[in-house]
């Protein structure tokens, strides 16, 4: 969702919160949208989002975070959601293993439905229950490190690292699509890209107006 | 939509229940024409907009609801069979007295002729090895029957049920209504619990928290898990499955009909990138319990 730019930003990302029921991924959203952590939470049903905007390398980014229900069969209604997203946080929960084991299948979700250039954060959530772990640093550092992704340990409740991981990956997200417009730049030689106008990150805005086909 | 599988089934006090669930729909029904819109009182900022026919009741909104409901299902003839069915319309249309709630959805979804003596308690009595009891026991085992889902192995739901007991959905659900207490928490989780292992096809989804604790408000606990049964199974047969697929599909009619009635609306929604199952996919999947005010479910 890299379409809709008017005056009060210079980017629209689209970024999806992805992970295990329970891990944290609404209050991630609440605690980087509204600086909000509720440790009762409900269970999100479909799809939530929340907008925050600011600012990366001097320019004016609206982050437009996307939550997601972490129960598996929701997949099924929620895969027309990764359209047009150019960032994911893939959450797991320290203290649930089988939260860690998922993550490979998460990341197939994104490679299946997600354009092939999202930047991916893994985010290692609920890091204030240290007492109860049950995913050393180790292991997910070097699950990262093979599969080419970011990786941050974070809290929402004690609102540690949340910011700097969005932060990364909307940096990430950032310098990817200007090195293209770059690259355009040149190979147009020097007809410049028009600022602040639509964002084309491999096409991923194409289809954002369209109506999904029924198995999606 | 709803109706139409309602109808398939052909049971007549299921019609009756259909017409309240369906009530949530009545805006686009209204645009069509300017009926149906007896709602109660708390419907009323809700529906501002479309009604124009200010709380009209029984003689108006008689004939009106009536026309509504023919038209919303198509399958009318059944009526015949049901002399009375349109005097309940009314009545249901009018608004069921939050007092009578309790009794008249068991009444619609047949609790009594759907109870099996020992069921519930047998289902939540195979705590740990295979389900061994009546009908539709016999598809799975309790264990078993969750590995259909393809992770975390046996009643993989327990944790999900968990998290839902645990938080407190509750008091904000249903805001003014007295919170679920730590019985009324147990009685939640019992009652999940039994539906997972009665219909593990269905097993636990996120959204049934939120009818099944208004059921455990409102009735017994036993009896709540008959109602359960009965809407999940009946009126809502392959909405909460692992593939969601008939819930999907309604979504899909939905746009089809938002499309038609407010252009304009799905214009800005198509302009903005959302999709018109984003926004009402969460209000049919809790039956419309936490979108609306309660009282007006």
């Amino acid at each position: 969702m890299a379409y809709k730019v008017d005056h009060e930003y210079d980017y629209l990302f689209k970024i999806v919160l992805i992970g295990d029921s329970g891990v944290g991924k609404s209050n991630i959203l609440s605690r980087f949208t509204r600086n909000e952590f509720c440790l009762e939470s409900k269970s999100t049903i479909g799809v939530e989002f929340a907008t925050r905007t600011l600012q990366v390398e001097g320019k004016t980014v609206k982050a437009q975070i996307w939550d997601t229900a972490g129960q598996e069969r929701y997949r099924a209604i929620t895969s027309a959601y990764y359209r047009g997203a150019v960032g994911a946080l893939l959450v797991y929960d320290i203290t649930k293993r089988q939260t860690f084991d998922n993550v490979l299948r998460w990341l197939r979700e994104l490679r299946d439905h997600a354009d092939s250039n999202i930047v991916i954060m893994m985010a290692g959530n609920k890091s204030d229950l240290n007492h109860l772990r049950a995913v050393s640093t180790e292991d997910a550092q070097s699950l990262a490190e093979s599969e080419g992704l970011s990786f941050m340990e974070t809290s929402a409740l004690e609102a540690f690292n949340i910011e700097k991981a969005f932060q990364t990956v909307l940096l990430d997200i950032y310098q990817i699509i200007r090195k293209k417009a770059l690259a355009a730049q040149e190979s147009a030689s020097g007809t410049g890209v028009p600022q602040g106008t639509t964002i084309n990150v491999n096409n991923m805005s194409d289809n954002a107006n369209k109506k999904p086909c029924c198995s999606t | 939509m709803m109706s139409v599988r309602v109808k398939k089934k052909g049971i007549l006090s299921k019609d009756e229940q259909k017409t309240s669930q369906g009530k949530p729909l009545t805006p686009t029904e209204d645009a069509r024409s300017p009926k149906g819109a007896s709602e109660e009182d708390s419907d009323d900022e809700f529906y501002d907009a479309e009604r124009s026919d200010p709380v009209q009741d029984s003689p108006t909104s008689g004939s009106g609801s009536t026309r509504t409901g023919g038209g919303a299902d198509d399958a009318a003839p059944t009526e015949s069979l049901f002399p009375w069915k349109e005097e309940l319309e009314v009545l249901v249309r009018g608004g069921v007295p939050m007092a009578l709630r309790g009794e008249l959805w068991q009444a619609f979804v047949g609790v009594r002729a759907r109870r099996v003596e020992n069921y519930y308690q047998d289902l939540l009595a195979n705590e740990t090895n295979c389900g061994n009891n009546t009908e539709q026991q016999s598809l799975q085992s309790d264990s078993k029957g969750s590995t259909t889902e393809s992770i975390g192995g046996p009643e993989k739901w327990k944790g999900q049920i968990e998290k839902v007991v645990s938080s407190a959905d509750l008091p904000r659900t249903f805001p003014g209504h007295p919170a679920l207490d730590d019985d009324g928490r147990n009685a939640l989780r019992r009652l999940l619990t039994a539906y997972a292992r009665h219909n593990p096809s269905v097993g636990y989804c996120q959204a049934m928290n939120f009818f099944a604790a208004l059921l455990l408000l409102l009735m017994p606990e036993e009896n709540a898990f008959w109602t359960l049964m009965g809407i999940i199974d009946d009126y809502f047969d392959g909405y909460y499955s692992e593939e969601m697929i008939e819930s999907q599909v309604d979504q899909l009619v939905f746009e089809e009909l938002v499309r038609e009635r407010f252009p304009k609306l799905v214009n800005h929604l198509d302009y903005l990138g959302v999709q018109v199952a984003w926004v009402t996919g969460p209000w049919f999947l809790s039956i419309f319990m936490n979108m609306l005010p309660w009282e007006s479910g």
